[in-house]
């Protein structure tokens, strides 16, 4: 799953048309033509026209607790699974939504007291098209702070 | 016939312990004013989520920025301005000693659960039921005591009983809402909860019994718990 999802975004060739920059905080994101973005809580999602594929950002607070616990204490909570540690230190996992749909989420810290959390829905099952926007999307975030 | 008086005294005494039943939402509003004013707390209006479970519970849009929601479930199961000021104080107690941080762990994990609800088969997904299990497991038991012990504390604070959360945890009780200590719910066992929060506010006064605690007393005594 992951690696289909890395296979995905690595090679993805359409090149998506872009409405504008968006800004949630201190995240900046170029939202494909088509696809809408609204602030949920802590949370930044950006779908795509037929909703079945998504971007999610949040800059939330560690607390008290190392991003390895905040990741394991997600995973558990979404009934995900493949809870991994890369070498930068970063953690991802997938998931499946509500709605049935693959998702994957990686967690980053950002050094200032809080974590970055960066989700993608649909990879399993968006068109080319889609895939190739949601690369897009994850690329084009910038941190302004 | 002392068959038929036991039974019409039990049928009367059930049926006035069921009556006694419910606050209205300006109850709740006038215990949120005194108990947010007591502890110098930012005045945000009340949500109240139109949802049969009784809860409260506090929605982060980030560390700032949060409302406050009690649904319609827990009105009807408490009795008191005391029991709701206990309720809130605890949810206070939650955003004042930093546990925001699980808060908004969990409502991001509702927001990525939610994402595609646009495709969502409404008849084959409970969306409620499990963002309300997540609810559930936003702190851990020891932030649980913690809010519990704050919130005993805030009750004295602005001059309500000191035992109105304890009566609020044991509405939840006798209503059937016990929480346990495993899956989704995380918090302490009703009874360790009630047990410690009666040591908490009994440090304050000793409890009075309610006529309403009266009623059910006997009311278990003659149903032969």
């Amino acid at each position: 799953m992951k690696k289909f999802l890395l296979t995905v975004i690595i090679f993805a060739m359409a090149v998506p048309s872009v409405a504008g920059v968006k800004h949630f905080g201190p995240l900046s994101v170029e939202v494909p033509k088509g696809w809408t973005a609204s602030q949920q809580g802590s949370a930044t999602v950006i779908k795509s026209l037929r909703s079945n594929a998504s971007v999610t950002v949040a800059v939330n607070p560690m607390g008290e607790a190392s991003l390895g616990e905040i990741a394991g204490r997600l995973c558990e909570q979404m009934n995900g699974h493949d809870l991994e540690r890369d070498s930068e230190g970063d953690y991802t996992f997938l998931f499946t939504n509500h709605a049935g749909a693959g998702c994957f989420a990686l967690l980053t810290d950002a050094e200032d007291g809080r974590y970055i959390l960066l989700s993608a829905s649909g990879v399993d099952s968006c068109s080319n098209n889609e895939c190739s926007e949601i690369e897009a999307v994850i690329d084009s975030l910038e941190w302004n702070e | 016939m002392k068959r038929a008086i036991i039974f019409a005294v039990l049928c009367v005494l059930l049926t006035r312990s069921e009556s006694f039943g419910g606050i209205a939402r300006g109850t709740a509003e006038s215990a949120w004013r005194k108990i947010t004013e007591a502890d110098d707390f930012r005045m945000t209006p009340i949500i109240y989520d139109d949802d049969s479970e009784p809860n409260a519970y506090v929605k982060f849009q980030d560390e700032e920025n949060f409302t406050f929601h009690v649904t319609a479930g827990l009105l009807k199961i408490l009795e008191t301005e005391d029991e709701i000021a206990g309720v809130l104080g605890h949810e206070i107690g939650h955003v004042r000693l930093g546990h925001y941080a699980n808060m908004i762990l969990t409502d991001t994990a509702q927001t990525l659960m939610n994402t595609n609800a646009d495709n969502i088969d409404p008849l084959a997904l409970e969306i409620g039921r499990i963002d309300s299990e997540l609810r559930e497991m936003r702190f851990s038991r020891q932030q649980e005591t913690e809010a519990d012990d704050y919130g005993v504390k805030l009750l004295r604070k602005a001059g309500f009983n000191v035992w109105g959360l304890y009566n609020a945890m044991k509405r939840f009780d006798d209503n059937g809402y016990t929480s346990g200590q495993s899956g989704f719910n995380s918090h302490p066992s009703s009874h360790e909860r009630l047990s410690h929060l009666a040591d908490m506010a009994g440090k304050f006064q000793p409890r009075k019994k309610s006529q309403h605690d009266s009623v059910n007393e006997l009311a278990d005594i003659l149903m032969g718990k």
